[in-house]
């Protein structure tokens, strides 16, 4: 695993002695080859883990996210330019420090082989984005939601810390690949009831779960577009890859503990995107639909079937691509008309049709359109959930409708209508804005046609 | 000549992520013999050595 | 190796081609348009090897050539189902895209971008027939959701007019509600029995469950807006003519009885379905025959009767005849197809106009169109000898002497009547007596483009029923007899239909025009249906989204149980232990009083 963390620690001095002009093209020309490395990790020959190291270890679900992680930082690099063409040089330099160290951490988060190697790694996330998001934001409003995304997260994830203290002390080791032989089951007790609370909350904030997601909106908004794509793309996903890793020891606790969650995700999700519908705000409806998918992640997850599993591995990474690309291209019109009011960039598919383009084949992908891997992703979800209780068919059911509609309701009020007479003077599309979509759109059209790889395990 | 001298001060960066790439390799390699090195200790992975083949876990 | 699959395939691979053209500069060209058009034409003879092959050998194949995914015991392989329907489908579908693409190069010369708008239909297409030739229901699932986005691509064209992009949003949405069924009964055969292949399930399932029937009935009547579902139909007509003609003819709509078609071995045994079936038929064909009597639009007429067409279909499919239904589809793409053609030729020459109040005695200026829309209206209608009667008598015939829902079956042969109605109404109000349109130099039909594709629709109105009907092998049995007044039945309620349509026409000239009655305004408001499910639902579920949703939970509650509540208690707790409460007057003072005292002391001392 030093392979890929050394490389992006070496980004480091590389943003900080390269030629001033060079930084961006440096920095993001280094960090794409660092993510073509990544596709080593493909290459799974042993079927349950491959272990590097007594530190980090990959396996088939964490080589997925892992590979979004090291895609998703040239993609940002190259979203950020514009929004920091006014900084000074040492801040656009800091800026890209914090992005590589943000890349250094998660990966480190995705392959720890240590819980609480996980857990140190997964809090200090935290620091860069929120630097990020409080320094770089647009708004006066970012520092309420730097406080928001802090305090919420932490107050999550340190009830892990004890249980984890607890968990080494009784098991004498946080290994992830013993962890699910040495394993003891967990009955069912009160004391085990806050057991398991302890476990999950840290994740189910992180997806979040519908009650605990005040954070989430509030730091989209605020956060520059790096911010929104990373958070979006992978942060959410740390949530996702910390369940699918520690119900292997919650056992048979979950079966009896899931209730109350499936109930708030299966019903949150309907919220958030009926939510979605009455936005005006893009980003802030780009945001809502992203809990709403987690939603999805999160019932697939508490349901523990192996073919849930696998739904909630393909949505994650399908959600990843596409939730950062609506986020681009909500950043790409913020950039002409400087609002996020949707109405405000009506009809601007007549001036910018190749970017209408990628708004179309975004919304398409969000709706979860046969063949992408959203629709994998949430065909198995809904196969797995149905075959759980057939009742859920109806949320689900109504969800997939909701979410259509929203989709093309952004689609629809972006791109489609009589223009307004302020945009006529835009700026015409970069082509670093088209690589940028295009990287986006690419790996998704792509890993439809072999969506095992990002199945996770499949056994 | 001075411009090649110029080229490399400029460009001097770009070996960074090269060679952390190499240093990673390297030393995940050596990770992994390490681990074989334990592996051909233990009983359930050990395979026959070779005639004048050293034992690697000394 | 015969040439059966490698042709079909070969069919579906020259339609690619003018998709991957368009990447090249070929795409900025006026000739890409032409090149389209070829392709689908040279696609349609290359379809017709396989199709002549069934005919001739009756032979089926089934082809599953590249491997996917396998998921635990499910394999999934891209797999091609060459049957009776998929074959006898794709010439026809060929072949009207052909003429509408022809006729499109006409109507649409003067858009900017026409070359896309090929590529759309194109894409259309080839959504439509991955659906037909599909063999996997994920297969399927790709053909169905494409051409829902396609048509709401297509739909909402003229994207600039808001109500375009309101009919491509209906579109959507209804076709999304009938994706639920689809999703539920995928899940169903999923979890169930464990695959998704077409001939598996048809194994598996000999004792045809309801719950996946159920859905896919409900996917069937989203995508063929069966009654409930219809009133994305008539809106769709706020696509460009072309999009309605290939919408209503031979893809999209008919994709939902196509379903219902593929699965009948499920349904022919179970007796519930088949009963729910033929009601919605029954209600949808009358329901809308009755919206189409009074709709002024030309466009919405047809539409209206499409929609009463597929009632019809389903009707059959009810009454366990899915081959009928199937030659019902394939009759109707032809006269179909037509009638759009002509309207849309009609409007074209009339500078846009759709209210067919304002045409009147188009017979002297457009012969041809009003010959082929004349044959087009009798050919629908199921007059003796033209296309349509073909099909629509043997299912009349089918229905009268079935034992099934005698209601169901009377409000067929109603609306069967009706459909001759409206189709009079056409006629009159559009062809006949005086021109009520304002004087015009643009009225023009002489145009290759606009003649060629109508006149071989019309040829294909008059002799595609005859052919298909002779050459289509035949699965069921057909009745052999019935007492004559069984057989008069279809001819007396077109005729019957006729002969009210005369008697009312000359009223409504020679009397004077009364107050429109509640049975009008029933009519003309589409049975109040928009009115009530357009604003009622939606008022309450983006009321609920907005109140409930956003204002009440989000932004209130979950706000003030969490961080409000913590930053509250924060606040006290902090001002409760805290000293420096910030009175700095008392501060002062007490300052000031340690001073004075201070020094007071301090002078005293001395």
């Amino acid at each position: 695993m030093l392979k890929f963390i050394i490389p992006t620690v070496m980004l480091m001095p590389l943003t900080w002695l390269s030629k001033n002009k060079f930084i961006w093209i440096n920095t993001t020309t280094h960090s794409l080859l660092i993510s073509f490395t990544s596709l080593l990790l493909l290459n799974q020959f042993n079927d349950s883990s491959l272990n590097y190291s007594l530190t980090f270890f990959s396996d088939s679900l964490s080589a997925p996210l892992l590979m979004l992680t090291m895609w998703l930082l040239p993609l940002t690099l190259m979203a950020s330019q514009s929004h920091l063409v006014k900084e000074p040089l040492t801040r656009k330099k800091l800026y890209i420090t914090m992005l590589i160290m943000l890349q250094i951490l998660l990966i480190m988060t995705f392959t720890a082989t240590e819980l609480i190697m996980f857990y140190i790694t997964f809090e200090s996330t935290l620091i860069p984005t929120l630097i990020i998001i409080t320094r770089w934001g647009n708004q006066p409003e970012r520092l309420n939601a730097g406080l928001y995304f802090l305090f919420y997260t932490l107050m999550g994830s340190l009830p892990l810390l004890v249980a984890l203290t607890y968990l080494q002390n009784t098991l004498g080791s946080l290994n992830f690949l013993l962890l699910q032989y040495w394993a003891q089951p967990l009955p069912i007790s009160w004391s085990n009831t806050l057991m398991w609370l302890a476990y999950m909350l840290a994740f189910l904030v992180k997806m979040p779960l519908y009650g605990l997601h005040l954070w989430l909106p509030k730091a989209h908004v605020e956060a520059p577009i790096a911010g929104s794509m990373v958070l979006a793309a992978v942060l959410l996903k740390l949530g996702g890859y910390g369940m699918l890793r520690i119900t292997s020891i919650l056992n048979p606790m979950t079966e009896h503990m899931a209730y109350p969650f499936l109930v708030l995700s299966l019903w949150g999700m309907i919220m958030t995107s009926s939510i979605c519908l009455r936005q005006t705000d893009l980003k802030s409806l780009i945001a809502y639909s992203s809990i709403s998918h987690m939603a999805l992640v999160i019932t697939a997850t508490l349901i523990q079937t192996p073919w849930s599993y696998m739904g909630a591995t393909a949505l994650m990474i399908a959600h990843g691509l596409t939730s950062s690309m609506l986020f681009c291209l909500a950043n790409s019109n913020y950039e002409r008309t400087h609002s996020r009011t949707m109405i405000l960039t009506r009809g601007l598919q007549i001036f910018l049709p190749l970017m209408a383009t990628w708004w179309l084949l975004a919304c398409l992908a969000n709706l979860a359109l046969p063949p992408t891997i959203n629709l994998i992703g949430e065909l198995l979800v809904i196969t797995s959930t149905f075959s759980w209780s057939n009742l859920t068919i109806i949320l689900m059911a109504t969800n997939i409708l909701i979410t259509a509609l929203y989709s093309l309701y952004m689609l629809i009020m972006t791109q489609r209508g009589k223009h307004t007479h302020h945009i006529n003077n835009l700026t015409p599309s970069f082509t670093r804005e088209h690589a940028l979509m295009a990287l986006h759109i690419i790996p998704l059209l792509l890993l439809s046609l072999n969506p095992k790889i990002i199945l996770g395990s499949l056994y | 000549m001075m411009n090649l001298l110029q080229i490399v001060r400029d460009h001097w960066v770009h070996i960074l992520v090269p060679v952390g790439f190499v240093v990673g390799c390297y030393l995940d390699r050596k990770n992994d013999e390490k681990l074989i090195a334990f592996r051909n200790k233990s009983l359930l992975y050990k395979r026959e050595l070779r005639p004048s083949e050293e034992v690697t876990w000394k | 190796m015969n040439l059966f699959t490698s042709s079909t395939l070969l069919t579906l691979f020259m339609l690619t081609t003018p998709i991957v053209a368009s990447s090249t500069n070929f795409y900025k060209s006026n000739k890409y348009q032409h090149y389209v058009k070829n392709m689908t034409l040279l696609a349609f003879i290359t379809s017709l090897i396989p199709t002549t092959m069934f005919v001739h050998t009756n032979q089926e194949t089934l082809i599953s050539s590249w491997h996917w995914i396998t998921i635990h015991t499910l394999k999934l392989s891209l797999s091609f189902k060459m049957d009776y329907f998929s074959l006898m489908f794709m010439p026809v579908a060929l072949f009207i895209t052909w003429s509408i693409m022809e006729f499109s190069i006409w109507y649409m010369h003067s858009d900017p971008n026409i070359n896309q708008f090929f590529k759309y239909l194109l894409i259309f297409l080839i959504t439509m027939l991955i659906l037909t030739t599909a063999n996997n229901l994920f297969q399927l699932f790709i053909g169905w959701e494409g051409v829902g986005i396609m048509s709401f691509l297509l739909i909402g064209w003229w994207f600039g007019r808001s109500d375009a992009n309101t009919a491509a949003l209906q579109a959507i949405l209804y076709n999304r509600i009938g994706d639920i069924g689809f999703l539920l009964s995928m899940a169903w055969f999923l979890s169930n029995t464990n695959t998704w292949d077409l001939q598996q399930i048809f194994m598996l399932n000999q004792s045809s469950p309801n719950i996946p029937l159920m859905g896919l009935t409900l996917a069937a009547a989203g995508k063929s807006a069966q009654f409930g579902l219809h009133p994305w139909l008539p809106s769709a007509m706020e696509g460009p003519t072309p999009v309605s003609a290939l919408l209503h003819s031979s893809t999209m709509v008919v994709a939902g009885i196509f379903l219902l078609i593929r699965f009948y071995p499920l349904m022919e045994n179970n007796k519930p379905i088949q009963t729910m079936v033929l009601s919605l038929g029954a209600l949808t064909t009358l329901f809308t025959a009755i919206c189409a009597l009074t709709q002024n639009d030309i466009k919405k007429i047809i539409a209206f009767s499409t929609s009463s067409q597929l009632g019809l279909m389903m009707v059959t499919i009810g009454l366990n005849q899915p081959h009928l239904a199937f030659l019902h589809i394939c009759t109707h793409a032809f006269f179909k197809a037509m009638l759009f053609l002509c309207s849309g030729s009609i409007i074209h020459s009339l500078n846009n106009e759709q209210d067919i109040r304002k045409m009147g005695g188009l017979y002297k200026i457009l012969p041809f169109t009003t010959t082929a829309l004349i044959t087009g209206c009798l050919a629908l209608t199921g007059m003796p000898f033209l296309t349509g009667f073909y099909s629509k008598d043997l299912i009349i015939e089918a229905a009268t002497s079935s034992y099934t829902n005698a209601w169901a079956l009377l409000l067929t042969l109603i609306a069967t009547s009706l459909t001759a109605i409206y189709s009079t109404r056409i006629i009159f109000l559009t062809l006949l007596e005086q021109p009520r349109f304002p004087p015009l130099v643009s009225i023009n039909e002489t145009n290759p483009m606009l003649i060629n594709p109508i006149k071989r629709l019309l040829i294909g109105s008059i002799f595609a029923g005859f052919i298909l009907s002779n050459n289509m092998p035949p699965m069921t049995t057909p009745l052999m007899t019935m007492p004559l007044h069984l057989k008069l039945t279809a001819l007396t309620m077109t005729i019957l239909g006729f002969i009210l349509a005369f008697e009312i026409n000359s009223y409504s000239k020679t009397l004077k025009y009364p107050h429109p009655s509640n049975a009008t305004n029933f009519s003309t408001l589409l049975g109040y249906f928009p009115t009530i499910m357009h604003r009622l639902p939606p008022y309450l579920v983006l009321t609920m989204s907005q109140k409930l949703a956003t204002s009440l939970l989000d932004l209130t509650w979950m706000e003030v149980l969490l961080p409000k509540t913590t930053a509250h208690i924060q606040l006290k707790a902090s001002l409760l232990t805290s000293n420096q409460k910030g009175l700095i007057k008392l501060y002062f003072l007490s300052f000031l009083i340690t001073m004075t005292l201070t020094l007071v002391l301090f002078n005293y001392l001395e």
